[in-house]
C-alpha cells in the first residue's frame, strides 16, 4: 500500500513540474469554477498530498508508533 | 474611534495577551537549556502543527503572497511546491525525534556532529543555520516596521515599531523560552490563519460571488491564468525553496520537540493541508483585487490594504495585525534558534556533559537577548532593503544540510571529511554565486541560481570525498544509530 502511495505522490509532483510546461495542452475554460490551467497545478497539488496521506497511514504512523513503543509512549 | 486608534488599541491589547501567555509559560519553565530551548521535548499535537504553522508563515505569507498573486497570477504557482516540504521530512523527521529523545540533542549540530565525530562539520552546521537564520529574520523585523507604519497611518514610525516589536520579542523569550514562544505561536497562527480564510469569504462576496469574480479574472486578464510564456528555469529553482525551508534549524527543532513520534507524523501530514489552503486563499485575495480595484495599483504590495481600506477597515486593521503577528511569531522562533545554535555549537562552548549547568541556561537565555538586539540595530539600518532578497537568500542556505542528513541515515559509506567538505564546500560556492566573490561567479553560469550550485556543490564534495575517505570513526555511530531506530537487533557482542 505505501508504494502505492509512494507512487502517486510522485505522479502529483510530476504533475505540479509538467502541467505548467503545457504537457496537457493550455485550455481556457474553467474546470469547476477555476481557470483550467491553475485548476490542473492544484489537481497534482492534491494528488501529490493524497499520495502523502496514504504513506502516512501504511507506512509512517505504524513505523511512528513502533518508535514511541520502543520508549513506552502512549499515542 | 477612528480606524487608526482602533489599530493601536488591537496592537496594545495583542502584546499585553502575548506578555501574559509568557508569564504563565515562565510559571511552569523549569530552569535548563532543554526546556528553554525546546519545551521540555513535551509539545503535544495541537502546539506542534501551531508552532510549525506560525513558523513556517510569516509576514510574507500574509502580505506578499495575495500580492504576488495579484501581480504575477500563475507565475506565483510554484509555491505550491511547498506542499512536497514533508515528504523530505517523511524519511527524517521521526528519526531525528527518536536520536534527540535518546541523545539529548538540541540544535542539529548536536546531532550531526555527534553521528559524524566531528567539530568542523558542527561549526559548518551552525555557520550555515545563523547565516540563514540572520537574514530571514531581519527581514521580518524590516516588514514587520513597515507594516506598523503602515498600520497607524505614520503615527508610529519604523524606528518604533521595529523597537517596541524587538523590546517584546526579547522579554518573553527572556523568560519564557521555547514554551512561552509555542504557546504564543499557537495564539498567533490561529488567529492568522482564521482572518485569512475569512477575508478570502468577504472578497468572493464583494466581488459579486465565485462565478463574476473568475469570470472577470479569465476575461480580463487572461494573462493571468495562463502559464503560457511565464514558466522558466527560475520558476522551478523556486521550486528547491521547500527542500531548504525544511532544514531551517528552528523548523527542525521542531521535531525534537515533540511528545510523541506520533505527533510528528501527524504534524507532518497535517501542515501540506493547512498550506494548501491557506495559499489558494491568499490566490483568491489576489485575483479578487483585478475585479474590485478595477483602475489597478501602483505598488502592488499594497493589495491587502488597498482592499479592505474603504470597504472593511477595522477587520483590514485587524488582518494586518494578523500579518504583523505571523512575523512576529516567525522571529521569535528564529531568535530561540539562533541563540541554540550560538550556546551549544560554535566555539566549542557547551560541553555535553555540561549541558544542563545554570551557567549554560543563562549564557543561553542572554545569547537569543544580544542576538535580538543585534538583529534590533540591523533592522534599524535596512528600511529600504529589499526583504524579499534577505528571505530567499536565508531560505537557500539551508539546502547545503541536505546530503550530510540523508547520508546519515541512508548512506554507509558517508564520512565526516566528506560531511565537513560537502558543508564548507557548498557554503563556498553558494556564496561565490549569490555574491560573485572575485569574478568567479563566471564559472557557474545561468540559468541555475545560489541554490541549484550549493546543493550540486554539496552532494558531488559529499559523495567524492567520502569515497575517498575513511569512515571507521563513525561506523559504530551506525551501528547504533540502527540499533536505537530499531534497524538490527542488537547483539549482546555489541
Amino acid at each position: 500500500m505505501a508504494n502505492i502511495g509512494w507512487l502517486i505522490m510522485a505522479i502529483g509532483f510530476l504533475l505540479q513540474v509538467l502541467v505548467p510546461l503545457g504537457i496537457l495542452g493550455r485550455p481556457d475554460g474553467l474546470i469547476i469554477g477555476i481557470p483550467a490551467q491553475p485548476f490542473y497545478v492544484l489537481v497534482a497539488t492534491w494528488v501529490l498530498v493524497a499520495g502523502l496521506v496514504i504513506v502516512y497511514f501504511s507506512w509512517l504512523m505504524p513505523y511512528a508508533r513502533r518508535l514511541d513503543a520502543s520508549l513506552n509512549i502512549e499515542d | 474611534m477612528s480606524v487608526v486608534n482602533f489599530t493601536i488599541l488591537i496592537l496594545i491589547v495583542y502584546l499585553v495577551g502575548l506578555k501574559v501567555l509568557s508569564y504563565f509559560a515562565h510559571r511552569i519553565s523549569t530552569a535548563s537549556s532543554e526546556d528553554y530551548f525546546l519545551a521540555g521535548r513535551n509539545i503535544g499535537l495541537i502546539a506542534l502543527v501551531g508552532t510549525t504553522m506560525a513558523s513556517i508563515f510569516s509576514t510574507g505569507t500574509v502580505v506578499s503572497s495575495p500580492s504576488e498573486f495579484y501581480r504575477q497570477g500563475t507565475g506565483y504557482f510554484w509555491v505550491f511546491f511547498f506542499a512536497f516540504m514533508p515528504v523530505v521530512y517523511f524519511f527524517l523527521a521521526t528519526k531525528m525525534w527518536r536520536l534527540g529523545k535518546s541523545k539529548g540533542y538540541i540544535t542539529p549540530g548536536d546531532m550531526l556532529g555527534d553521528f559524524y565525530k566531528s567539530k568542523s562539520v558542527v561549526f559548518w552546521c551552525a555557520a550555515i543555520g545563523l547565516l540563514a537564520i540572520l537574514p530571514y529574520a531581519v527581514a521580518q523585523l524590516v516588514a514587520i516596521g513597515k507594516t506598523f507604519e503602515s498600520l497607524t497611518d505614520g503615527r508610529i514610525t519604523y524606528f518604533w515599531g521595529v523597537t517596541v516589536v524587538s523590546a517584546s520579542i526579547a522579554i518573553y523569550m527572556y523568560f519564557g523560552g521555547a514554551r512561552a514562544v509555542v504557546w504564543t505561536d499557537v495564539a498567533q497562527g490561529f488567529i492568522f490563519a482564521a482572518l485569512l480564510i475569512i477575508a478570502g469569504f468577504m472578497v468572493v462576496s464583494w466581488s459579486g460571488g465565485w462565478e463574476p469574480l473568475i469570470t472577470n479574472l479569465t476575461e480580463k486578464t487572461a494573462a493571468r491564468t495562463s502559464f503560457a510564456g511565464k514558466i522558466r528555469w527560475n520558476y522551478y529553482e523556486l521550486g528547491l525553496l521547500p527542500l531548504s525551508f525544511s532544514f531551517l534549524p528552528y523548523i527542525w527543532q521542531r521535531m525534537y520537540m515533540a511528545r510523541s513520534a506520533s505527533h510528528v507524523a501527524k504534524n507532518l501530514v497535517a501542515v501540506p493541508i493547512i498550506f494548501i489552503v491557506l495559499f489558494f486563499t491568499t490566490w483568491v485575495i489576489g485575483s479578487s483585487a483585478h475585479t474590485l480595484l478595477p483602475e489597478g495599483l501602483t505598488d502592488a504590495d499594497r493589495v491587502l490594504g488597498a482592499l479592505f481600506s474603504e470597504k472593511a477597515p477595522y477587520f483590514g486593521a485587524l488582518l494586518l495585525v494578523a500579518a504583523f503577528a505571523a512575523g512576529m511569531s516567525t522571529v521569535d522562533s528564529q531568535m530561540l534558534s539562533a541563540g541554540s545554535l550560538l550556546t551549544h555549537d560554535l566555539g566549542g562552548i557547551v560541553r555535553r556533559s555540561h549541558r544542563e549547568s545554570s551557567g549554560v541556561f543563562i549564557f543561553g537565555k542572554w545569547s537569543t537577548v544580544i542576538l535580538m538586539a543585534l538583529l534590533y540595530w540591523w533592522a534599524l539600518t535596512l528600511q529600504t532593503a529589499s526583504i524579499l532578497n534577505l528571505i530567499i537568500l536565508g531560505v537557500s542556505l539551508t539546502i547545503i544540510y541536505i546530503p550530510c542528513v540523508f547520508g546519515m541515515f541512508y548512506w554507509k559509506k558517508a564520512t565526516p571529511a566528506g560531511a565537513a567538505w560537502s558543508m564548507g564546500g557548498g557554503l563556498i560556492v553558494f556564496c561565490i554565486k549569490q555574491f560573485k566573490i572575485f569574478g568567479l561567479d563566471a564559472y557557474l553560469p545561468p540559468p541555475m541560481g545560489a541554490i541549484t550550485y550549493g546543493l550540486l556543490a554539496s552532494i558531488v564534495f559529499f559523495v567524492a570525498v567520502s569515497l575517498l575517505t575513511s569512515n571507521t570513526r563513525i561506523v559504530h555511530m551506525q551501528r547504533e544509530y540502527d540499533e536505537i531506530l530499531g534497524e538490527v537487533t542488537p547483539q549482546p557482542a555489541d
